[in-house]
């Protein structure tokens, strides 16, 4: 099991609470489209991601990456069981979609540059990096649990 | 029997040579060869706008590694690496200078950074997996001081341009 600090726990559901779901995970996901263009691979369904401004204005970009920053929701609400609340989203990303795990530790490095673009020095400190990012591969490592 | 042996050491060498010269081809090749000159241009003009706050950069990117990755400070246990001392200072604009120099002309990356090859891949011995760390680091350090400049298109230009850093860094090590 994952331990903890108080801070950690604080600077967590700290940076939560000031997130907008629907702004930051359409950024990240679409960082992660350009910054890495492999990881499009998996997105095969969602037409045209062929140039920068296809995928700014691909609305199912936008959606999917809401709907994936609003999956962090469940692991916020599940600090102490993370693994256990991702299992079936595991299962599912490597039994049914066949995605490279280490794909989900790009997305978290994505997120980090959003979130740290959109609040700046002052607030997503040295220390709301570290608690962040060991929240984020928590998660990246329960997605990945599920995987033989 | 000895000759064969011999000329068969020979002919090893020689082709493990050219596979020594071959790997180390393909990080000049590829800092080249994937950025575009839109990209170069960008790179350069970030990094110069970044060279009169070096301290700051590299400093904050430098706290961030430590804090995330705290492995990383056994590296610096010769160095007072606490939040705001003049060592964290210094050699954060010593980091931030190199990479800014570096882009100034790309194509010329190898030549610029052989002193820095040397001293990182013989002298300090550094496990080259932090350059990556550091990386990451200096990306969330531009995103918090540039925030929406910092577009996905600067951020892939300048991540491409970090792990070629990196890369031509290694070429050294074995």
């Amino acid at each position: 099991m994952v331990e903890w600090t108080d801070a950690e726990r604080k600077a967590i559901t700290t940076l939560w609470g000031m997130i907008d779901v629907g702004e930051i995970g359409p950024q990240a996901l679409t960082r992660l489209l350009v910054v890495y263009p492999w990881t499009q691979r998996h997105f095969g369904s969602f037409g045209n991601l062929s140039t920068y401004a296809a995928i700014i204005g691909n609305a199912k970009v936008a959606n999917h990456g809401k709907t994936v920053m609003g999956g962090l929701e469940t692991a916020v609400k599940n600090l102490d069981n993370i693994k256990n609340a991702y299992a079936k989203l595991s299962v599912m990303h490597s039994e049914k979609l066949h995605v490279d795990p280490d794909n989900f530790r790009a997305l978290a490095e994505c997120i980090s540059v959003v979130v740290a673009a959109k609040f700046g020095p002052s607030v997503f400190t040295p220390g709301f990096q570290e608690a962040w990012q060991k929240f984020l591969a928590v998660v990246v490592s329960a997605l990945g649990r599920q995987y033989h | 029997m000895t000759c064969t042996l011999v000329n068969a050491a020979i002919k090893w060498s020689i082709k493990a040579q050219h596979v020594c010269w071959d790997l180390s081809s393909v990080g000049f090749l590829s800092v080249v060869t994937m950025l575009s000159k839109k990209e170069k241009k960008l790179i350069k003009e970030i990094w110069e706008r970044l060279t009169p706050v070096a301290e700051d950069i590299g400093s904050d990117a430098l706290l961030r590694m430590f804090a995330s990755y705290p492995g990383t400070k056994t590296y610096f246990s010769h160095l007072d690496i606490s939040p705001g001392s003049a060592h964290l200072y210094s050699h954060g604009k010593k980091i931030v200078l190199a990479i800014a120099e570096g882009a100034k002309d790309i194509s010329q990356l190898t030549v610029t950074l052989a002193p820095l090859q040397t001293l990182h891949a013989y002298q300090l011995r550094i496990d080259p997996t932090n350059f990556k760390l550091l990386s990451h680091c200096m990306l969330v350090t531009l995103a918090c001081y540039l925030g929406e400049e910092f577009t996905p298109v600067a951020h892939a230009a300048i991540d491409k341009y970090l792990s070629a850093f990196a890369a031509v860094l290694s070429e050294k090590y074995r």
